[in-house]
């Protein structure tokens, strides 16, 4: 990375509040385990801490995965594919992703608002809060799909088609 | 079920990622169906919301900074040291390391990338065509997996709802099956003159000294194995137990990992955690559409007509294999386990030795020519083309498959050591 890795932040904000959440996650995994054997109790809120970041993380950390495009793919395909056809052909892919990204964020948002009213046990939470993560997620990979479906439409010169500018 | 069948392997074969092709192909068949379409977040949500699974980011988390920590020339070291007087000591000293490294990082692909950059080079000065050492690493790498902390492990633990500690119990004595089968077959090339027959002095100075580097390192499975085989832990605990001992060691003791590394690291880990998460999300609208088309019921029906509970875990297992290959490995358990496992436990298997007999399937899957996953990680370390890996590779494919059908036939070889616990 060059440049003041401070002034870059804002282009890593998702990265940054995935890490928070991995953070969160340990710290109340392993407080778990402290009170469970040091002071031999339970404190079932810090269950719930978890169950939030851990979804949080989940769904985060997939739609950070889209960014840099990390997800698992069988691209023997792809690589065989003449280079004339393969902007159309990734263009088609991006496509396949959208319409289903689509769908997980029109579903996801009844999802949220048919949980309205719900709380956690013990943290009085509305359970909407968790639920969201997954429109919520699906929404940012929609945002890096068209970016990137951007980019294969009106390629920079310098970078080529197969640039990653946003790999940090 | 047409519809969707088409719509999975048009999406597989385009290059749609493996969790939204399932996702695709899933909406194409809730489409046409009269099912509310807010099925597939629900599922997406339930086949996730589950404790269990909280020990995959802390044990990526673990691995990561025990990788980053510069712990695996430490390990082929002590590896090194322990078989160094054996005719072939290289080779063996590759599945020994193998055999520590992957009880401590949890990932086959972490695995052949950090195993292949150190054994590959070592054993090409010592005279292993470059071909031999790639394919005696990606054979140790595929038995790898069945060495416990495995991701596989704790996904299948927790898709099948089955004690992951007991899993972890079950692979000890089926990796060292087969991690025998390979060094036996390195053993034998040796004496035959078709690997170098390098062998080293034993000394103890040497072994003390390459066990005292090694031993903050190995403190790690110590962590992770005496919590769990004790019954002190759970394998999510003992996971966190050791991110903890991990990060302490990495930073505060070798001082080898910087802040602004663990914060890559943490990034990292949430990515790992969400791209192998969000499969098991979308694999499990793809496999309630399967229970509620009765698909398994199907399939055991037809299983039942023939009536082999022996002929129904072959076939499972050769699935698993060509599918690992095919779909880099832990996809492909994620979709087809929740078919697999009701049937077999329908034909009186013992679903914890049905569960490893998989992940043993997968391991040998990941490293299979020309397109398994590892194979290719490891194909790019040591830069040898695929083709030429493929011949001496084929011995060592063929020797771990007798041992899975060792595994697969003989369960007491898996579940003797979790009973031996009280694990199952």
């Amino acid at each position: 990375m060059t440049g003041n890795p401070i002034r870059k932040w804002p282009s890593f904000f998702w990265e940054v509040i995935l890490a928070c959440f991995v953070v969160v996650l340990c710290v109340a995994v392993f407080l778990q385990v402290l009170f469970r054997y040091a002071i031999k109790a339970s404190f079932p809120a810090i269950e719930e801490i978890v169950s939030l970041s851990f979804i949080y993380t989940i769904f985060l950390g997939a739609a950070v995965g889209m960014k840099r495009r990390e997800h698992l793919e069988i691209d023997v395909l792809l690589k065989r594919v003449p280079d004339g056809f393969k902007t159309a052909f990734k263009l088609f892919i991006v496509a396949g992703i959208a319409v289903f990204l689509v769908f997980v964020v029109k579903e996801g948002i009844v999802f949220v608002f048919d949980s309205y009213g719900q709380t956690t046990t013990y943290l009085n939470m509305p359970i909407s809060y968790s639920y969201a993560a997954i429109p919520g997620s699906a929404l940012i990979m929609l945002y890096y799909l068209l970016k990137h479906a951007l980019t294969l439409l009106f390629p920079k010169k310098e970078e080529g088609l197969l640039s990653s500018e946003d790999s940090p | 079920m047409g519809l969707l069948g088409i719509v999975l392997i048009v999406a597989f074969l385009v290059g749609i990622p493996i969790a939204f092709a399932l996702g695709l192909a899933s909406l194409s068949f809730l489409l046409k169906s009269d099912i509310p379409l807010i099925l597939i977040v629900q599922r997406m949500y339930t086949g996730v919301d589950f404790f269990p699974l909280v020990a995959v980011p802390l044990f990526v988390f673990a691995g990561f900074l025990m990788e980053t920590g510069g712990i695996s020339r430490r390990i082929v070291n002590l590896a090194l040291a322990i078989v160094g007087p054996i005719r072939g000591s290289l080779g063996m000293g590759a599945v020994i390391s193998e055999m520590i490294f992957s009880g401590i990082s949890g990932s086959s692909i972490a695995d052949a990338s950090a195993m292949g950059a150190i054994l590959i080079p070592t054993m090409g000065k010592t005279g292993y065509a470059p071909k031999d050492s790639t394919a005696i690493v990606a054979a140790a790498t595929g038995m790898g997996i069945l060495v416990p902390p495995c991701m596989a492990m704790v996904v299948l633990g927790g898709m099948g709802q089955i004690s992951i500690g007991a899993l972890f119990a079950a692979g000890f004595l089926p990796a060292a099956v087969m991690a025998l089968a390979i060094c036996l077959l390195i053993f034998y090339k040796v004496t035959q003159g078709r690997l170098p027959g390098d062998r080293q002095v034993f000394s103890v100075s040497a072994a003390w000294h390459a066990f005292k580097d090694a031993l903050i390192p190995l403190g790690m499975p110590v962590i992770i194995f005496g919590g769990i085989l004790g019954g002190v832990t759970t394998a999510t605990e003992a996971a966190v137990l050791a991110v903890v001992y991990g990060f302490i060691v990495a930073v505060f003791i070798n001082k080898e990992v910087t802040y602004v590394q663990v914060g890559k690291m943490l990034v990292n880990t949430g990515v790992v955690t969400g791209v192998i998460l969000i499969l098991i999300a979308t694999a499990s609208i793809f496999s309630w559409i399967m229970a509620n088309q009765q698909v398994p019921q199907a399939i055991t029906r037809f299983m039942l007509n023939i009536g082999q509970p022996w002929l129904f875990l072959l076939l499972a297992s050769v699935v698993i294999l060509i599918g690992s290959a095919l779909l880099d490995g832990l996809p492909a358990i994620i979709i087809l386990y929740p078919i697999l496992l009701p049937i077999a436990t329908k034909l009186g298997l013992d679903p914890l030795h049905f569960t490893l007999v998989m992940v043993a399937a997968e391991g040998i899957g990941i490293i299979l020519p020309p397109v398994g996953l590892c194979l290719i990680v490891i194909c790019g370390v040591s830069k040898v083309s695929l083709s030429a890996v493929t011949k001496p590779l084929l011995p060592f494919v063929a020797v771990m498959f007798l041992s899975l059908l060792v595994i697969m036939y003989i369960p007491w070889i898996t579940l003797i050591v979790p009973r031996l616990f009280g694990l199952y």
